[in-house]
């Protein structure tokens, strides 16, 4: 597999963060689901799984996180209530594992192909699963205007970081392939 | 453990818990290192010692399915160890007898107990009866003896005490305090299979087994947990694989794997305080699966490990509070709704004064008896209980309707209630009025409204004096009479002179009168719902839904001054105006702080820093008094009103200040 496909991979994976982390709602509906998302993302594990293979190991969870994030897509465009404490503890403990192990199979790649977004790249996984694991701390951040606030800006820091490293990644990939085919 | 109900508590709540982390395992299974696969049932240990707590239920509401099963079959028995009308509780992982049995629960209880006893005992005896077999060991020869130092120096592990004994069918490693290294001592021992032994002694494994046979002992009547032991197990072991396989390289793995797979059919101890490397067939295979996947796992990967822990502890451990929304509280008939929703009242109790009296004013103004049990001593509840039931039978009303008596018959519920009044008592306690306004009284013959000559209903205000005291959390008594106050609105009653509405009374004499403050203070639970509004058909913006845990958002203090002429007849006449100006005090040495200027014309006036006061223009018909009345928002402090130590009051005549009053609390 090439630069040029493995660069599209990552785009497809950074647009897969976008939708994952920008929600825009229509009444109940949300245009940008989190399940296309995941689906985003599950599309090109393959690709990635030429050149990592243990990127392969998570597409039977990448395909749970989509169908959980489905699951609650719809019962919010419904107005149907859910609120499963048990099911939304799998899903946080399969997609801190998923996007961490995500994270480090891009890194390696970035490595592989000498792009300097390799080190930023782990060290935006750390963080993205040291702040994920903090959120699921039982503190009731809705309750304070402040805590809702603190937590509504570092989610958007973090979001925008992934987006926007990803990106980077991906015009470093493109970039080192059209030299390569120069030369 | 006190009954059968808080075993069940706790057993059932563990199998949950046992239940996630085993799903959360086999989708990480082939993922995380087997350090992650053993260390996550130390989750399952901190959950199997703490006790549950029945108010905040782990993953599923066990607790509530528990208690509502103990309430419909505990009413027809006469248990030692169980009552109806007593909350389940569970106050460690262990069982406790008290008392002889009395009922089938307690003698299931009894028999769990005992059962608990007769495990461990077990245990104790094949531990024993092991040793004793150790004890007929020789000491390893010297070549074995060499085998095992050349191990330990190549991986950096201590050697312990072996022994060669006749017909052990696999190499184990026995003991806690001095552990032993039993080997076959008609075969030779492999040593990859002795660098396995070394590594359970290295890391204490032994030890561990002890912990988890204790745990098991406890749970012996569960066989799902009962299979989780077995599983736990087959990771410990899964978890020596991994660090015997990282220091192997390449074809000595393969013939590890051989080696697990020779052993499958063989015998193996299965005593508290032994580690072997053989653990049957069915383990084995398992573990080959595991060898097979064998890599080194990157170093990153410890934090996600922990993260995942740390995801899945917190809420198995913290538990999660029942929302006190819904119909849970609302049976419609005395089935077992209707017992689970008495259940509900006696787990889910009021954590705080707040939350007690929000929740027992909303019991009285809905006339729901579970709510009025959540706020009640459990001492009531057979009562309340039985008075619904009455009322079911007799008058058809749903399971959850309790009178709230002739004085709150036409309360105007949209208008909520207040807290007055509310002191802290020398017990502990606290006493207080719950305030409720009334759109109509009942008439004192107990037919219609209560109206005035001309035919006009009397509206008004309730005041239902009140205890507030620890009980599993704070429970609300009434004490007193109910009062009724027809043409006083609730929010006007503590500037109403009346003297039940009174908190605090200071007082002062002085040469030309004397001077009192009454003080009275209110407050307020946020009952108002997010976007609430007034419907057309009776909804409203008040939220019905009671907060057991809710703190007081706002209190006011309201003051009425009161100054009585006490001057001379001649000073009397001289009078052509007189005013008053209040000041609270922090203590009673303070520097009083006046504006120094008593307004003209009949007023009133308050300042920022608390001080109020009124004037009036003396004419002949003056009954000699000034009243003022003023009130505002007032500090808390520790969950009260903060009160001043006293007042000073500065009176004017004719726009000069002729006396100060220095005002003591008086009750």
């Amino acid at each position: 597999m090439g630069r040029e496909e493995l660069a599209d991979a990552v785009k497809r994976i950074a647009w897969g963060y976008v939708l994952l982390h920008v929600n825009v709602n229509l009444g109940s509906l949300n245009i940008l689901p989190n399940w296309l998302g995941y689906l985003l993302i599950l599309g090109v594990l393959p690709m990635l799984g030429e050149r990592e293979p243990s990127a392969l190991l998570l597409r039977p969870l990448g395909i749970l996180l989509a169908l959980w994030e489905g699951v609650l897509w719809a019962l919010t465009l419904f107005g149907i209530p859910f609120d499963s404490i048990t099911l939304s503890i799998i899903a946080a403990a399969v997609g801190l594992y998923f996007h961490f192990q995500l994270l480090t199979n891009l890194a390696e790649i970035a490595g592989w192909y000498g792009c300097p977004e390799q080190r930023k790249i782990l060290c935006l996984r750390t963080v993205r699963t040291l702040l994920v694991t903090g959120l699921s701390l039982p503190v009731p951040w809705a309750r304070y205007a402040g805590l809702t606030l603190g937590v509504a800006v570092v989610n958007l820091a973090a979001a925008l970081w992934i987006c926007s490293l990803l990106f980077s990644l991906r015009s470093s990939l493109e970039g080192a392939g059209r030299l390569a085919g120069t030369e | 453990m006190r009954s059968l109900w808080g075993f069940l508590v706790q057993t059932l709540t563990v199998s949950l818990v046992a239940a996630l982390l085993l799903v959360v395992k086999e989708l990480l299974a082939d993922k995380l290192s087997p350090r992650w696969p053993y260390g996550i049932w130390g989750v399952l240990a901190l959950r199997i010692l703490m006790p549950v707590s029945m108010s905040r239920h782990v993953l599923l509401p066990v607790p509530l399915w528990v208690e509502t099963w103990k309430g419909a079959v505990e009413r027809t028995m006469d248990s030692a160890y169980a009552e109806v009308y007593r909350a389940t509780s569970v106050q460690g992982p262990v069982p406790l007898l008290e008392g002889g049995p009395r009922s089938i629960t307690d003698w299931l209880f009894v028999i769990y107990a005992a059962g608990v006893a007769a495990v461990l005992l077990w245990y104790a005896v094949s531990y024993l009866r092991l040793k004793r077999i150790l004890r007929r060991g020789r000491p390893a020869s010297e070549e074995t003896r060499k085998r095992i130092q050349s191990v330990c120096t190549a991986c950096s592990l201590r050697a312990c005490r072996t022994v060669a004994v006749p017909g052990l069918p696999s190499a184990f490693v026995c003991g806690v305090f001095h552990p032993v290294l039993a080997l076959p001592a008609d075969t030779e021992t492999d040593d990859k299979v002795l660098l396995h032994e070394l590594l359970h002694f290295q890391h204490r494994d032994a030890l561990q087994s002890v912990f988890w046979c204790v745990l098991r002992a406890l749970h012996w009547c569960n066989p799902f947990l009962q299979a989780v032991f077995d599983r736990i197990g087959n990771d410990m072991e899964s978890l020596c694989d991994q660090r015997v396989l990282e220091r192997l390289e390449g074809e000595e793995r393969r013939e590890y794997g051989g080696i697990l797979l020779e052993m499958a059919n063989d015998r193996y101890p299965r005593v508290p305080g032994t580690t072997s490397v053989s653990n049957g067939g069915k383990n084995i295979a398992r573990r080959i699966t595991a060898i097979v996947r064998f890599k080194k796992y990157p170093k990153g990967m410890g934090l996600v490990s922990l993260c995942i822990a740390f995801v899945l502890a917190v809420p198995v451990l913290a538990g999660t509070a029942e929302s006190y929304e819904g119909g849970l509280y609302r049976p419609r008939d005395t089935g077992l709704k209707f017992t689970q929703a008495m259940a509900l009242a006696r787990i889910r109790r009021c954590t705080t004064v707040a939350g007690a009296l929000d929740t027992y004013a909303k019991g009285l103004m809905y006339e729901n008896g579970i709510y009025i049990a959540t706020a009640s001593p459990l001492g009531r509840h057979e009562e309340i209980e039985a008075e619904i039931r009455k009322n079911v039978e007799t008058e058809n009303w749903v399971a959850y309707h309790l009178d709230a008596g002739d004085e709150l018959e036409y309360l105007s519920r949209d208008n909520g209630y207040q807290v007055c009044n509310l002191d802290l008592q020398d017990d502990g306690s606290y006493k207080a009025l719950i305030v409720f306004y009334a759109a109509a009284f009942l008439n004192p013959d107990g037919e219609g409204r209560w109206c005035d000559k001309d035919g006009n209903a009397y509206a008004g205000c309730v005041a239902v004096p009140v205890i507030i005291r620890r009980e599993n959390g704070w429970v609300v008594e009434e004490r007193g009479l109910r009062q009724r106050f027809p043409g006083i609105d609730a929010s006007a009653l503590l500037y109403a002179e009346e003297p039940s509405a009174i908190l605090r009374k200071y007082r002062a004499n002085g040469e030309r009168g004397s001077v009192e403050v009454c003080v009275s203070t209110c407050y307020t639970v946020d009952n108002t719902v997010e976007g609430g509004d007034w419907g057309l058909f009776g909804s409203s913006p008040f939220d019905e839904t009671p907060k057991p845990n809710a703190a007081f958002d706002h209190c006011t203090e309201h003051r009425y001054t009161t100054y009585a002429f006490g001057g001379s007849l001649q000073q009397r006449k001289k009078l052509t105006y007189a005013a008053m100006e209040s000041s609270p005090l922090d203590s009673l040495g303070d520097e009083p702080v006046f504006t120094g200027k008593a307004n003209v014309g009949d007023s009133g006036w308050s300042r920022s820093g608390g001080s109020s006061g009124c004037g009036r223009v003396v004419t002949p018909d003056w009954d000699g008094t000034l009243t003022d009345g003023s009130g505002g928002t007032a500090e808390m402090r520790d969950g009260l009103a903060r009160l001043p130590a006293g007042y000073a009051v500065r009176l004017y005549w004719n726009g000069k200040a002729v006396e100060d009053f220095i005002l003591e609390e008086i009750g």
